[in-house]
């Protein structure tokens, strides 16, 4: 597709703004009514999904060129779809797509916050977005005994990704989850330093041809391996091979599982028992990557054409993505099942939950945003009086735990991995 | 118009820096608005040289002060989704009330909800329904300023058979001239209390926003009070939407215009609804679906006569209770109208009633009903009289403003008679005739226009009053022109007075309003 492709969703945007909120058919608290960070933060309509529909038609029409000020209105955006599940309850718009092929247009030209220089350089030399050593990328797990798939073999490859690879803050969820499944009888290994970025993050910062070439090289990995299913703790990574890879046409022939599916699995096989007390009032924050994006891709051709005089409609009939499909069911069930939790949900949940602020870029190019957008979340997890916010995303951790130490909120943060990890200590 | 560095500083210093923009990609989101194709045959309309967000009474004030000193253009919004927000052919600043968003009061004893311009019909209903409270819900949608509704701008909605329209709702304001002198109306100009629009204390209701209001052209309102009814539902929203115990919803269609007009006419007197509106049946289809390409297959199969009968005459009705013996009573009431009125009802599912419930109890629906089959919509042969007048205007203005359209595929033509009408609360009501074109074809647009170019002058024509000329191409006093000689006072004379006379400098952009200027 290509920007041009769009221009007729853009001439059809009428502004309604209810890209700005979640649906109004879930709304629940007249305090957390916004689905958009960056509307939120920024206010002006250029901020939100209809205004870059506008900034994409301008830039169409010559109107406006592309420059700095013009990059941060279309970068100031964690891409978190939110705006996209709002507008498609009511419209056949995508503006989700517009939005990304406005970065695509972006980086064409060269005009991209400069810290994604230092990102995509990291990316070039090093193969991960953290700008570290690639042959420092195994030593997370160092030490754990378990198997290198580039000399050995088995049926499951545990893919770290690149946040949990490099901040060493995380190493101990990312060791507690590969411990979980080898302590399950997995057979199970990691690539090591063979592991490559997914591509997904690159790719929302509008470097389309990363992704690709990430692409390749990791289901060339996995082939050679041999494994029969990938499992990864990242959100990220896991929407990248489950969706980005299928949409660009890379769709790996493994199974995909991100680990909160994994350990669900295992716990329903009673591989996994979690039997100790873990007394804590929790919420639960549904990461961008593993909610709305993480809905399988449905790939449609065919023609758009009109009917009942001007009717939009689609030959064949094309189904929306609602982000309904996103994997929502199976963290909450783990936490159900771990005795002394009380799950307490927020207002914006599921397809419609507010993003941490950390994606597309924006925790690096756009610090202070990201961390009031994560602010905003801890926020609503006080109001519903939760005492731990948990979700399934490094990402989302990190900048959650950022965000409450910057603001002074002493609110606990987990991954769920180590609340499992916690109720499992008697068994182990 | 420009803005010299000098202004811009002036107004930056009011709200700071982040408040205020002058980048043409930030400003391009202020003067694209659904509608712009058919006034100006482009989505853009000419480029604002600043937009201004404040963020309290004293900032409108002293922006206002400013835009005055130094010869700008104004105009204030909420949403900023009606044309009539942003749309001009010549540049202003908008005034984007976004930041001002506080509900600011619910006095639940005396039925009074006092909010600021940004909040939303939703929003506020989220909170009264928390004291057993709703207030006036316009079918703009959720997402529409309670404050616009009711001081701006019409306010016309499917509950208005409950509440009335929004100017009967409006209960004092805040007003930031156009000078931008702060004048407080009614009763909170003198003992600060919102009771009443009219006194004690300065009244000025009528110069405020009269039947359709300023639109924008005679200052901004920063403060509304509004009436707000007793809610017998429940205290949260439940999802998905189960329709409880006190509601009943229904969809109608009727054999012919008398018996739709009977029926408005039976029900108004009964005052039992909760929601009334005169609706294409079919929309339901719309409403209930999830694209055009599911709504296209479910049409598919059903019959063209069927589609004609559901899609002419039809209408929803609601009805809520505050026990289960006045539930029997309504409900008894209800079917023996629909007897008289031989009124059939549409079989639909516990789903697509749940939708309807929702958009009964919201003002939603608008996007899928009216947006989404062509991307656009707009509205002719619209006008506020008596409830079998309206009929009839529908009818005439399908006869001789939408069938040619119809005809000639240039619209959504999937039903005749697209006509949509809501019954006010003092026995009047409002009509509708939609037209859904769409805006990414210049053919549909282009037709479009030059048959609502002649509206103007026929719906005047017809005899209808000069409510009735609120078309699309409806601005900058085209309408008004059309009517004048056809009716018997030029009113339009004392409406340019009020405007000379509050608006020395005619900064408060006028384009849905009146110039100062004097007819030639």
């Amino acid at each position: 597709m290509s920007l041009e492709y769009y221009q007729e969703d853009m001439m059809r945007c009428n502004r309604c703004s209810y890209c700005k909120w979640v649906p109004h058919e879930v709304m629940k608290d007249a305090g957390f009514l916004g689905i958009c960070p960056s509307v939120e933060k920024y206010n002006f309509h250029s901020r939100s999904a209809s205004g870059r529909m506008i900034t994409a038609l301008s830039l169409l029409k010559g109107r406006i060129d592309l420059n700095d000020a013009s990059r941060d209105t279309i970068y100031q955006c964690q891409m978190c779809g939110g705006c996209d599940v709002s507008c498609k309850m009511e419209r056949d718009l995508e503006p989700y797509e517009v939005m990304q092929e406005l970065r695509f247009r972006c980086v064409e030209n060269g005009v991209i916050p400069p810290e994604y220089l230092r990102i995509t350089e990291s990316l070039k030399r090093e193969a991960n977005t953290m700008e570290k050593p690639k042959a420092n990328r195994g030593n997370w797990a160092k030490g754990m005994g378990v198997k290198d798939l580039g000399k050995e073999k088995a049926d499951v490859l545990f893919h770290a990704g690149c946040k949990y690879s490099f901040d060493e803050s995380l190493w101990p969820a990312a060791k507690s989850g590969l411990k979980l499944l080898l302590n399950a009888g997995v057979d199970i290994g990691i690539m090591g330093k063979k592991e490559v970025c997914c591509g997904g993050r690159s790719y929302e910062m509008g470097f389309k041809d990363e992704l690709a070439k990430f692409a390749k090289i990791t289901i060339k990995a996995w082939k050679s391996a041999g494994v029969k299913t990938v499992v990864t703790p990242c959100a990220d990574c896991y929407q990248a091979f489950k969706v980005l890879y299928d949409k660009i046409g890379e769709k790996p022939d493994v199974e995909i599982l991100h680990i909160t599916e994994f350990i669900h699995r295992l716990i329903k096989e009673d591989k996994i028992k979690l039997t100790r007390e873990v007394p804590l009032n929790v919420t639960y924050h549904d990461p961008c990557h593993l909610g709305r994006l993480a809905e399988p891709w449905i790939h449609w051709e065919g023609e758009i054409k009109k009917v009942y005089g001007q009717m939009v409609v689609h030959e064949p009939p094309k189904k929306k993505r609602f982000g309904t499909n996103g994997v929502y069911d199976v963290p909450r069930e783990i936490l159900k099942a771990i005795p002394g939790v009380k799950l307490t949900e927020m207002h914006r949940i599921r397809e419609y939950a507010w993003c941490c602020g950390s994606g597309a870029g924006v925790k690096e190019s756009y610090p202070d945003f990201a961390e009031s957008t994560a602010a905003e979340r801890i926020k609503e997890a006080r109001a519903v009086g939760a005492e731990a916010l948990v979700s399934s995303c490094p990402r989302c951790i990190s900048n959650f735990k950022h965000s409450a130490a910057q603001t002074g909120d002493n609110i606990k943060v987990y991954d769920i991995i180590e609340l499992v990890q916690q109720a499992m200590k008697n068994e182990e | 118009m420009t803005i010299s560095n000098e202004a811009y500083k002036a107004l930056e210093d009011i709200v700071g820096s982040e408040y205020i923009s002058r980048d043409p990609a930030d400003l391009d989101s202020y003067c694209f608005v659904w509608g712009n194709e058919l006034l100006y045959g482009d989505k853009f309309s000419p480029r604002p040289p600043a937009v201004i967000m404040p963020g309290s009474t004293e900032e409108v004030s002293a922006i206002v002060k400013t835009c005055n000193r130094f010869g700008l253009k104004y105009r204030a919004h909420a949403s900023g989704f009606e044309v009539a927000a942003l749309s001009s052919d010549t540049p202003f600043i908008p005034i984007d009330l976004r930041r001002m968003n506080r509900i600011v009061e619910i006095d639940a004893k005396n039925r009074i909800a006092v909010v600021e311009p940004y909040v939303s019909q939703l929003k506020l209903f989220l909170e009264t329904r928390k004291v057993g409270l709703r207030p006036l819900m316009l079918s703009s949608g959720p997402s529409c300023s309670v404050a616009s509704g009711t001081a701006a701008h019409y306010g016309s909605g499917a509950s208005n058979i409950s509440t009335d329209y929004g100017a009967r709702n409006l209960l004092g304001a805040e007003w930031v001239l156009p000078n931008g002198d702060i004048i407080k109306l009614g009763s909170l100009g003198s003992s600060g209390e919102w009771i009443n629009a009219d006194g004690p204390g300065p009244s000025l209701r009528g110069v405020l926003r009269g039947y359709g209001g300023a639109n924008g052209g005679n200052g901004i309102f920063t403060k509304i009070a509004t009436k707000i009814y007793p809610w017998y539902g429940q205290a949260k929203p439940m999802y998905p939407y189960e329709i409880p115990e006190n509601f009943d919803a229904h969809i109608l269609y009727f054999p012919d215009i008398n018996k739709i007009n009977d029926f408005t006419q039976l029900l108004y007197e009964a005052s039992i609804a909760y929601h009334f509106q005169r609706f294409p049946a079919g929309g339901v289809f719309l409403m209930a679906t999830e694209s055009n390409d599911e709504t296209y297959a479910l049409l598919q199969n059903i019959p063209q006569d069927m589609m004609d009968a559901i899609g002419t005459h039809g209408a929803t009705v609601a009805i809520d209770a505050s026990s289960k013996e006045e539930m029997e009573y309504k409900r008894k009431v209800l079917n023996k109208i629909i007897e008289e009125t031989e009124a059939n009802e549409l079989p639909i599912d516990e789903t697509q009633m749940g939708v309807l419930y929702h958009h009964v109890l919201t003002g939603g629906g608008i996007l899928k009903l009216a947006f989404r089959p062509t991307g656009s919509f707009m509205i002719t042969g619209t006008g506020d009289e008596a409830m079998d007048s309206m009929g009839i205007l529908g009818r005439e203005a399908w006869d001789k403003i939408v069938s040619p359209l119809y005809s000639a595929g240039a619209v959504f033509n999937a039903a005749p008679y697209a006509c949509w009408a809501v019954q006010y609360g003092e026995g009047s009501g409002h009509v509708e005739s939609l037209v859904q074109y769409d805006p990414a074809s210049s053919e549909s647009v282009n037709t479009a226009v030059e048959q609502f170019g002649k509206a103007d002058h026929i719906v005047a024509e017809m005899g209808f009053s000069i409510n009735s000329l609120e078309n699309a191409l409806s601005y900058n006093e085209s309408a008004l022109k059309a009517a004048m000689p056809y009716v018997p006072v030029d009113f339009v004379k004392y409406m340019k007075m009020i405007k000379r006379a509050i608006d020395p400098n005619n900064s408060s952009d006028p384009a849905f309003y009146v110039s100062p200027d004097e007819w030639e």
